[in-house]
């Protein structure tokens, strides 16, 4: 097992730029998800690490050694794409045996190491059919499997989950989770999934038009997003955002957006404040972070658009001016359409980022210009 | 028992139906069981006004006479041979030239250029080029011989196979030749153990297309081979003399040289249904 390093790695196709000076370090036994849209550069990254593509520029090194030159088949890594991509004409055994046949390994160890990845994975009695005869759930297995035989320094997962249907990914996303901890493996995962990011990850990238926006444990992403890119992509239902301006001419410190006044008082540094007025802001509340309570100095009259009851949680919708901010409470909230509520944010919950950069403002911290 | 003028119409369409089929394959058949039914007949019978269509009396004697022929061991062989060698010849090296032209490697401009020029060896009549042909394969020393004819049938062959084995090719998925370099896979490797197994309905179709050319070839054959190497088409035209003319040889060895042609496409399609089937990629 073997830690990783990019070092400002670029990647062009033609005059697109897919990656853009990508710097990471992964350490050794690290589960680590580079999550985000379609076209962010996350599978262009792994398809670099594998070797299936070279990078135009930057260094990639496993274990301490420089991989640029070294072929896909000598890097001691193993993948499992996205479509499986099994072997059609040969049956699972020969599938998962394929990497060790081709490398010389003896008949007595590739059956050795056949028999324990299928024991690990489950599918013992699957060994003599044939691809084509597979659910997708058991394909997906045999790719695994075809990986583990391996045992590699780097398992490489480009969204192995993202064909299978909903509840057999949830079930997966766990088991994979687990097989990856027994098999003490690094694990680079690829998803657009950002559930299975915080679910599965030790670290995540977060990736947007080939660069990383930001890089952490998956709470401390959730918690303090760098960027308004990276808070509106994870969580779910997403974030809520709000143009606003502070205004401290008030009684209480306000936040004005466009005929909606949030108040915000916040227990802030002197400074920071009124530094805050200076610039047009963009707020942003998560769904759970906002609370339906009575009418109060602190809260803000809404008007209720449509109520999603999930079973256990309800996703309720609603309008403030012209702003539309969704709001999550337990499943015992009722309310009919067009009915007003009152609700308030959770002040220490309350996200801002500045609006001409996107990036967040760091409340605490008396530095803020 | 009320009947509905629907059912009525569906059974008459379907009696229509069968009928037009049975036409359509009498015509396809008849030509064949036409040589077949008059290389049993007796000389007179075969030349019989009205033609007789269902003999009464069969004889061997046809048989006996054609396959008794001086060399006529040889001429088979040299048919088989020749074939053989030139389908084995065009698939292979097509099938190589079909992989290479499949690859995003060489820009897309490249690649049509490239698979035009090897069709337009196709777009003239075989007989324009037979002149230069016989020149060329005399001048290289190779007339009368088994390569001259087999590299000639290869050279008409390949064009098409190519153009069949690039559609083959281009529909691999990409990803199952990703995991075969990840797996460690040299490219010759992967082209040997993942690749070309996974291509056999397309060199299939590309064999039975080639043999059978090969197979019946006449033009060339008679203007490139005159003894050592002749074919059988070549010695089935000979029974047409100025003073003669041998129906009851040419069907009899006409006929023979329907099956091994029936027995290598039934070889051969086995493989044809057995690559439609796979499955291994999502969807």
């Amino acid at each position: 097992m073997a830690g990783i390093r990019f070092v400002d790695v670029c990647k062009r196709f033609g005059k697109v730029e897919a990656v853009k000076n990508f710097s990471l370090e992964v350490h050794d036994k690290e589960f680590l998800t580079l999550v985000g849209p379609s076209g962010s550069g996350k599978s262009t990254i792994l398809n670099l690490l594998a070797g299936l593509e070279d990078p135009s520029s930057g260094q990639i090194f496993i274990d301490g050694r420089l991989v640029n030159p070294v072929p896909p088949g000598q890097r001691d890594i193993a993948m499992v794409f996205q479509s499986y991509a099994l072997y059609p004409h040969m049956s699972v055994r020969h599938n998962m045996g394929f990497g060790l046949k081709v490398r010389r390994y003896s008949k007595a160890k590739i059956e050795e190491k056949v028999t324990e990845a299928a024991n690990l994975l489950g599918i013992s009695e699957l060994l003599d059919r044939m691809p084509r005869e597979l659910s997708g759930g058991q394909r997906q297995r045999v790719a695994l499997g075809r990986a583990i035989t391996r045992d590699p320094k780097v398992f490489l997962l480009d969204e192995p989950l993202s064909n299978l249907d909903a509840k057999l990914r949830i079930r997966m996303r766990a088991e994979l989770k687990l097989l990856f901890e027994r098999l003490e493996g690094t694990v680079v995962y690829v998803t657009h999934d950002q559930v299975e990011a915080m679910t599965m990850s030790d670290r995540v990238v977060v990736m947007n038009n080939g660069v990383d926006q930001q890089v952490g444990a998956p709470l401390e992403i959730y918690d303090t997003p760098k960027n308004v890119f990276v808070a509106s992509f994870m969580g779910s239902p997403p974030m809520n955002f709000v143009q606003a301006q502070l205004d401290l001419t008030a009684e209480v410190p306000v936040l004005r957006a466009g005929g909606v006044d949030l108040p915000f008082d916040v227990h802030l540094p002197t400074g920071s404040m009124a530094r805050l007025t200076r610039r047009p802001l963009i707020v942003g509340v998560r769904p759970e972070h906002i609370v339906v309570t009575a009418p109060s100095k602190s809260s803000i009259a809404c008007r209720v658009l449509l109520v999603e009851s999930m079973g256990n949680l309800n996703v309720v919708h609603t309008e403030v001016g012209q702003h539309r901010l969704v709001i999550t409470t337990d499943s015992a909230f009722r309310a009919a359409g067009g009915e007003t509520i009152n609700i308030a944010f959770k002040a220490d919950k309350v996200h801002l980022f500045d609006q001409s950069t996107s990036e967040r403002i760091d409340l605490f911290n008396t530095t803020v210009a | 028992m009320v009947v509905s003028l629907y059912a009525i119409r569906r059974y008459v369409g379907t009696i229509v139906t069968y009928l037009i089929v049975l036409v359509a394959v009498t015509i396809a058949v008849f030509p064949l069981y036409w040589v077949v039914s008059t290389s049993l007949k007796y000389g007179v019978d075969a030349l019989a006004s009205p033609p007789i269509l269902f003999p009464t009396r069969l004889t061997l004697e046809n048989y006996r006479s054609a396959f008794g022929e001086q060399g006529m061991g040889r001429y088979m062989s040299n048919s088989l041979i020749i074939s053989v060698a030139s389908t084995v010849g065009s698939v292979l090296f097509a099938s190589l030239a079909a992989y290479a032209l499949s690859k995003t490697f060489l820009s897309y401009a490249v690649r049509q250029g490239m698979l035009a020029w090897v069709l337009l060896t196709r777009m003239f009549p075989p007989v324009t080029l037979l002149i230069p042909y016989y020149v060329i394969v005399r001048r290289v020393g190779l007339s009368d011989t088994h390569l001259g004819l087999t590299l000639t049938y290869m050279a008409y062959d390949m064009p098409f196979a190519i153009w069949l084995m690039v559609g083959f090719f281009q529909e691999l998925p990409a990803d199952i030749e990703r995991a075969a370099v990840v797996d460690g896979c040299g490219m010759w490797q992967r082209f040997r153990l993942v690749v070309l197994p996974l291509t056999l309905p397309g060199m299939a179709v590309a064999a039975i297309f080639s043999f059978i050319g090969a197979w019946n070839e006449f033009l060339f054959a008679s203007m490139l081979t005159s003894n050592v190497a002749k074919t059988l088409p070549v010695v089935i035209s000979s029974y047409i003399g100025d003073k003669f003319l041998r129906w009851g040889e040419m069907s009899a060895l006409g006929s023979a040289m329907v099956i091994p042609v029936l027995v290598f496409s039934l070889f051969a399609q086995r493989y044809l249904v057995r690559g439609l089937t796979f499955g291994a990629v999502k969807g």
